[in-house]
C-alpha cells in the first residue's frame, strides 16, 4: 500500500481527480470528520448527509489551500461550514426554543465515574438531543471557538441571542447530567 | 453553580475536540457515485508533466481496449455465436493487465463505458449478418451446433428490444414530478437516482420479462399510473391510514416489479408482482427510494422517485 505517501502527493492526486488518491484522503480522515458531523447534526442520517457535502466542497477547493497552515485545520473548518450550511437549508424544520425542555434520549448504560468521566458517545448522545439552535452555538463557541460575534453574524442572530442560547445549551446540558448521575445514585 | 456551568463548556471541548467516530463504509460509494456524477476536473497548468504522463497513459490504454474490441466484434463473431459472457471475460483480462494507480481512473471510466455500450448492443454484427438473406443458410450451416440456431434467434429479440433504449438498466424518463412538500427531498436527489442504480445494478438482472426495456417519451394520458398515483410518504403505525406504500391503479398493470433501496444504494426491499402490500417493517423511518418498472397496456414503463417511511 501507498502508506508513505506524502500529504503534498495526496493533494496534488486529488486535485488531478486521481479517485486513488480521493479515496485514500477520505479513508485517512472520516472518522475525525464524522466526528463533527455527528456533534452538529441531530442524527447519525443527517451527520452522514453533512459528511458528504462536506467532503464534496473539500475536493473542490483542493486548490484553494495555500499549503499554510495546518492541513487538518483547513479539513475542519470545511466540514463545519457544511454542517452550518446544513443547519441553514433546514431552518425552518427546526425547533429552537428558549425553554428549557425536558427530553431525554435513551441512553446506554455508562458505568461513569461521578461527574468527572464521561465517555465521548454519552456527550455526543446529549449534544444531539439539544434543541437545534443551543446545539449550533454550544459547538461553535465551546469546541470550534468562534466569539459571540462571529456565531451572531454565522446564525444571523444578534450577540445577545447568540449568548443567551449559548447560557441556556450550557444549563439545559448540565441539568441532564445531573440528572443522570442522579439516577445512577438509587 | 456558575462553576459548573462554565467546566461543561471544558468537559465537552476536552472528550470531543479530537475525537473520531467510525462511519457505515457505503459513504464511500455515495461519495464516489456524487464524485463520477461531475465532469471531469481539468488539470491545473501546473502539473502539466503529470497531465502528458496521464494522457500517455490512457492513450496506450484505450489502444488495447479498441484492439479487445475489434477482437470481439470483428473475429469471434466469424467464430461461433458469441455470447455476452464471452465478451465480458476477454475485458476482464485486460483490465487485470492494467494496474497502474495512475491509469486506474481513466482506465475504470472507459471500461465502464464498454462494458455498457456491450450490454446494450451485444450482437450488433450478428443482427446484420442475419440481414444479408443470401448468405443466411451458409452461414447457419457452418455453425453445425443446434443451439446455435436458437440463440440467434433469442439473439434477435435481444436486439429489437434494445433498439428502442439507450440501456438496459436505465429507466424511462418519466421521473416523478412530485407537487407536493416532498419536493425538496426528490429533487435534491433525483439528480443522482439514476446513477445509484446504474452503479449498483452494473450486474443484475432486473427485469419484467427477459432483457425488458423501456420506451421513452410515452404520452403521459396512455400512462396507467400517473405520476401522483405514487404517494411520497406513509405511516405504518398501524393506525389504518396509509399503513401500506400503495400505487393507485397497479393492479391493472399486467406485471410489475418494485425495488426498494436506501439512501446508500442498499435494495431493502423488492417483489415481483408487487400488490401493495409493503409495510416497512424491515427498515427505520427514513427516506428511501423506489424503482417500479410496470408493463401497461403492453408498454414497459418506470417510475422512480423517493419515498418516506414516519410512523411518527
Amino acid at each position: 500500500m501507498h502508506k508513505n505517501i506524502s500529504e503534498e502527493k495526496l493533494i496534488e492526486g486529488c486535485i488531478e481527480g486521481n479517485r486513488y488518491a480521493q479515496k485514500m484522503l477520505f479513508e485517512k480522515y472520516r472518522s475525525l470528520m464524522f466526528a463533527i458531523c455527528m456533534r452538529y447534526a441531530k442524527s447519525k442520517n443527517e451527520a452522514e448527509d453533512v459528511m458528504i457535502e462536506g467532503f464534496m466542497k473539500i475536493y473542490s477547493s483542493l486548490n484553494d489551500f495555500k499549503r499554510k497552515g495546518s492541513f487538518e485545520g483547513w479539513l475542519k473548518r470545511i466540514m463545519v461550514n457544511a454542517a452550518i450550511n446544513n443547519y441553514r437549508s433546514n431552518l425552518k424544520h427546526y425547533y429552537n426554543s428558549t425553554i428549557d425542555d425536558d427530553n431525554f434520549l435513551e441512553l446506554k448504560d455508562e458505568k461513569d465515574n461521578f461527574k468527572t468521566n464521561y465517555s465521548a458517545e454519552y456527550l455526543i448522545n446529549l449534544i444531539q438531543g439539544l434543541p437545534d439552535g443551543y446545539r449550533m452555538v454550544f459547538n461553535l463557541y465551546e469546541i470550534e471557538g468562534y466569539s459571540h460575534k462571529e456565531i451572531a453574524e454565522i446564525m444571523n442572530i444578534s450577540i445577545s441571542t447568540a449568548k443567551t442560547q449559548l447560557f441556556y445549551a450550557k444549563k439545559t446540558l448540565q441539568k441532564k447530567l445531573t440528572k443522570i448521575n442522579q439516577d445512577e445514585m438509587y | 453553580m456558575n462553576n459548573e456551568i462554565d467546566n461543561i463548556g471544558d468537559l465537552f471541548r476536552n472528550t470531543l475536540k479530537d475525537h473520531h467516530i467510525d462511519s457505515d463504509a457505503h459513504l464511500w460509494n455515495r461519495l464516489e457515485t456524487q464524485l463520477s456524477a461531475q465532469p471531469p476536473i481539468s488539470v491545473p497548468k501546473t502539473s502539466v508533466i503529470h497531465h502528458l504522463t496521464w494522457v500517455k497513459a490512457a492513450v496506450a490504454a484505450s489502444v488495447i481496449i479498441s484492439a479487445a474490441l475489434a477482437f470481439n466484434y470483428i473475429y469471434l463473431p466469424f467464430k461461433n455465436a458469441t455470447t455476452n459472457t464471452h465478451s465480458n471475460k476477454s475485458i476482464q483480462t485486460i483490465e487485470n493487465k492494467i494496474d497502474s494507480p495512475l491509469v486506474q481512473n481513466e482506465v475504470q471510466n472507459s471500461q465502464i463505458e464498454t462494458k455498457q455500450k456491450l450490454i446494450s448492443n451485444p450482437n450488433k454484427l450478428i443482427v446484420s449478418k442475419k440481414d444479408t438473406k443470401t448468405d443466411d443458410n451458409s452461414f447457419l450451416s457452418n455453425n453445425n451446433s443446434p443451439s446455435s440456431r436458437s440463440d440467434n434467434s433469442s439473439i434477435i429479440n435481444q436486439q429489437h428490444n434494445s433498439v428502442t433504449n439507450t440501456s438496459p438498466n436505465s429507466i424511462a424518463n418519466n421521473s416523478p414530478t412530485q407537487n407536493n412538500t416532498a419536493v425538496k427531498v426528490a429533487s435534491k436527489k433525483d439528480s443522482i437516482l439514476q446513477s445509484i442504480n446504474n452503479n449498483i445494478d452494473k450486474n443484475q438482472s432486473e427485469t419484467i420479462s427477459q432483457n425488458t426495456t423501456f420506451h421513452q417519451d410515452l404520452n403521459k394520458d396512455n400512462d396507467l399510473i400517473k405520476d401522483a398515483d405514487i404517494p411520497n410518504i406513509f405511516t405504518p403505525n398501524s393506525d389504518g391510514i396509509n399503513d401500506y406504500f400503495v400505487i393507485k391503479n397497479i393492479e391493472k398493470c399486467n406485471s410489475n416489479h418494485l425495488v426498494i433501496k436506501d439512501r446508500n444504494g442498499r435494495t431493502i426491499f423488492e417483489k415481483l408482482n408487487y400488490q401493495n402490500d409493503w409495510d416497512g417493517h424491515n427498515v427505520a423511518d427514513g427516506v428511501y427510494f423506489f424503482f417500479l418498472k410496470y408493463n401497461a397496456n403492453n408498454n414497459n414503463l418506470g417510475k422512480m422517485g423517493s419515498i418516506t417511511i414516519k410512523r411518527q
